[in-house]
Formats: C-alpha cells, sequence, structure tokens
C-alpha cells in the first residue's frame, strides 16, 4: 500500500524525529486515519530494529597497531612507487648528500635550502641531508626523502621553503596528503583571499597548506557553495596539502 | 572532563598512546562506514586508514567546534569518496556484489526467540544486499543516519551538504530501501506495527 504523496515528505522526517513537536502530532494524527502511510513508518521502523549495528562490526585484528606503527614511524618508505626516475633522483641526492657531508659543507639540520636546488632532485636533496642513512634509505625507496617533509605549520605561504609546489603534479601525490584542484572563483574564498600563492605556472595559482587550514578551506568552499573539481587523498605521510587554482 | 576528551587533549599534544585509544574506541564506528561505502575489506581497511592517519595529522588543528566522532566520520566519509574516485571504483561499488562473509555481522540478540533472531538475521542480510545496491550518496546517509545515529544536521556537517540536500537523500535513500526489501518478498514490518502511532524515534 503506497503511503500520500501529500506526507511523503513528512514521514522520514517523523521517522527520525526531526520534526517539531506540533508537525510530530499531526503526523501521529494522520497515521491513526491513513493505512499507506502507517505502513511505511511501519516499515521504516522495522528497517530500523533489524539495522547493523556498528558493534556488530569486525575490525581486522592489529588494524589499531597497524595505524599506531604507520604514525610511530612516519619517515618509513612509501608504497608508490612510480617508475625509474625518483629511485635515481634519490639515489643521486644521496650521493650528493654525501659528498656534502665528507667536504665538511655546513647544511644544518633545519635547513630548508638546497645548493643545488635547480634540479628536478630538489625535493629530494632537501629532505635526503636529513635522513640519517641516505645510502641504504634511498636505495630502498623513491619516497623516503619526501615524507620527511617539515611538520605543518612551517610552510604555510612561505615562497622561499616550497620549491615543492612547483613540482610536476604527476610528482605531488607522495609530497602531499591531499591534491584539491579548484575552480578560480576560489580564490575569493577569505583564506586563499588572505594567503599568497607558493608558485604559479602556466597560470595555475599553487598553495601549500596545513592540514588546519586545508579542513579551514573546505569549509569556506562548502559555505561558498564553490565545488571543486577534484579533490584526492594520496595517502602520503605529509602534513602539507596542495591546492591548485586552475587558470581563468 | 570524560575519558575520550582527555585523550583528545592529550593526543593533540603528540601523544600517541591517547590517539591509540581514540583509535580503539572508534576503529568499529569507522569500520561500519568504510566496509559499506567501499564494499571490500581491503579497501575498507584502507579508507579507515587513512582516516585515523589523517586524524593523527589534523588534530592539532582540530578546533572543538565540531564532535572528534562527526569529525573523523567526515574525515572517513572523504577517505572512502577519495579511495573511490582514485581507484575508479565508483561503478563496482554501485553493484550487489557485498561480500556477506566479511561482514560479520550476525551477532545474536539475546532478547529474541530462536525464530526470531534468524528472521532478524535474515532482514539484516537483505538489507546490506540492499544497502549495496543503492547509490552511494544514498548510501551514505542512511549509513550515518541508521547506524551511526547521527542527526540530519550532524549529517549535513559530516558530508558538508546543506540540510534540504540530507533530508532528500534520506528519503529518497529508504524508500528505494524499502521498494528493494519489498520485492525480495522478506520483509515483513510485523515487528513495529505497534510503534507507528507512538511517535518517530530518534
Amino acid at each position: 500500500m503506497k503511503y500520500c504523496d501529500d506526507h511523503a515528505a513528512l514521514l522520514d522526517l517523523y521517522v527520525d524525529g526531526e520534526l517539531s513537536p506540533g508537525d510530530m502530532a499531526a503526523v501521529r494524527a494522520h497515521l491513526g486515519q491513513c493505512p499507506g502511510c502507517r505502513a511505511y513508518v511501519d516499515d521504516a521502523l522495522a528497517l530500523r530494529a533489524a539495522f547493523p549495528s556498528a558493534e556488530d562490526t569486525e575490525v581486522p585484528p592489529g588494524f589499531a597497531q597497524g595505524v599506531m606503527a604507520i604514525i610511530q614511524t612516519q619517515a618509513a618508505p612509501a608504497k608508490k612507487v612510480r617508475g625509474p626516475w625518483p629511485r635515481l633522483l634519490a639515489s643521486l641526492a644521496a650521493c650528493c648528500a654525501i659528498v656534502l657531508l665528507v667536504r665538511g659543507v655546513g647544511l644544518g639540520s633545519g635547513s630548508k635550502a638546497s645548493p643545488t636546488a635547480d634540479t628536478a632532485a630538489t625535493m629530494e636533496t632537501e629532505a635526503c641531508v636529513e635522513a640519517p642513512a641516505p645510502t641504504a634509505q634511498a636505495e630502498e625507496d623513491d619516497t623516503t626523502c619526501a615524507l620527511t617533509a617539515a611538520p605543518a605549520g612551517e610552510v604555510q605561504y612561505d615562497n622561499t621553503a616550497s620549491k615543492n609546489a612547483l613540482e610536476p603534479l604527476s610528482r605531488a601525490s607522495s609530497l602531499y596528503f591531499a591534491i584539491l584542484t579548484l575552480p578560480e572563483d576560489a580564490l575569493e574564498t577569505p583564506l586563499l583571499a588572505d594567503g599568497t600563492a607558493t608558485g604559479t605556472e602556466d597560470g595555475e595559482q599553487r598553495y601549500e597548506l596545513s592540514a588546519g587550514d586545508y579542513a579551514t578551506l573546505l569549509d569556506q568552499l562548502d559555505a561558498s557553495g564553490i565545488q571543486p573539481i577534484a579533490r584526492e587523498q594520496t595517502g602520503a605521510e605529509s602534513e602539507t596539502a596542495l591546492v591548485v587554482v586552475t587558470a581563468p | 572532563m570524560n575519558q575520550e576528551q582527555n585523550w583528545i587533549d592529550a593526543a593533540r599534544r603528540g601523544d600517541q598512546s591517547a590517539f591509540e585509544q581514540l583509535v580503539r574506541l572508534y576503529e568499529k564506528r569507522i569500520f561500519a562506514l568504510t566496509l559499506r561505502m567501499c564494499k571490500n575489506p581491503e579497501d575498507a581497511a584502507e579508507a579507515a586508514q587513512e582516516a585515523f592517519l589523517a586524524a593523527w595529522q589534523g588534530l592539532r588543528f582540530f578546533r572543538g567546534d565540531a564532535n572528534f566522532s562527526t569529525w573523523l566520520y567526515r574525515l572517513a566519509s572523504n577517505a572512502c569518496v577519495d579511495l573511490l574516485r582514485r581507484e575508479g571504483r565508483h561503478r563496482a561499488a554501485a553493484g550487489p556484489s557485498l561480500d556477506d562473509g566479511a561482514l560479520n555481522l550476525e551477532a545474536p540478540d539475546h532478547a529474541l526467540s530462536p525464530q526470531e533472531q534468524a528472521e532478524r538475521s535474515e532482514l539484516r542480510a537483505q538489507i546490506e544486499a540492499g544497502l549495496a545496491a543503492l547509490p552511494p550518496d544514498h548510501r551514505q546517509v542512511l549509513i550515518l543516519r541508521e547506524i551511526h545515529q547521527l542527526t540530519y544536521d550532524e549529517i549535513a556537517g559530516v558530508l558538508s551538504l546543506d540540510l534540504g540536500t540530507v533530508k532528500s537523500r534520506i528519503s529518497r535513500g529508504r524508500k528505494q530501501l524499502r521498494k528493494i526489501l519489498l520485492e525480495s518478498g522478506n520483509f515483513s514490518a510485523a515487528p513495529a506495527s505497534k510503534r507507528a502511532e507512538k511517535e518517530g524515534c530518534k
């Protein structure tokens, strides 16, 4: 038996307790007279009674330990390998680091500047000089170095420290925990309007945001009704998100 | 201050053991969402892991103006959507190929007779299959409403939707699910028939 069309919109709100007390009473009175609507509400409540519960959900053994193991070893090698170039560049960077260390060139542990920053290996070089055992780590995996990036909050809106934002997007998934592509009107959101792009390429504006600013930006986009063109959660153990605003 | 809030505060200061307590507290609820959104245990585990890692990375910026739980559901929901999009699995996820064996949702309810338990289990299996056949957007809101028992406002916050969209999706999703169950021939509203005239349930 079908419910009344003129009450269809109210029945789910009634079942979910989302109506005002007056409307709840009105619907309840209607249910006493309408078998079709009453059958729908009965079914909805039966569904609820039989619905699976979260407590019945089986979690894989050791899941929490697995999450914590990743957190504890945030510099561990990532799983993604994208061809020979990153691995080769990482090895090259490791060699450079060894040479620099042997020659006693001071690159303090907090330094983000690289004396050879004009190559595509800039990111690897910067990070690898901070790695305790660069040769072994670099041989194991290509993204080892990227995962030792500076913590969130230290790289926002910093033109000098943000060469990563100029890296090709194909490499960005190993450098950022999220990549958000936005239309041009996103530049009107308060966060982007107040910030400074960390890079510009072919008319695209690129921003590096901390996790907190990234969440704030998502809220501002929602409030503005601006839909992202694309949003990717990369899985990289970075604390920085890349935002790309497309060219007009 | 409750224990959960203590853990949140400690985790924000970098206390990993406190964060592990939060992972253990929420892992079932997060899996309840990711399993049904991603549809296979491997993807569900990946999405759940991404959600917790994102929580750890973002916790120091968590402003506390939303519930920790709804924030976590949002991260999990985003992780599922991103995973489905990244892997191009939207089409596959819309199919009715639920791996029931992996979900293990047949916990006995000791208040019911054996026959009632069997009927409840049958209906639960039908619900799982029906949920799997719904479009992801409709499945998502029903899971948050029925399993996580969020209000419409909370769902709107988790999914960054306006309230009208939440209402519409819940209504459509529930009507679709009911239709699927009615057509399956195994759905009977008898257990709840006395309650309809009393009031809706939160």
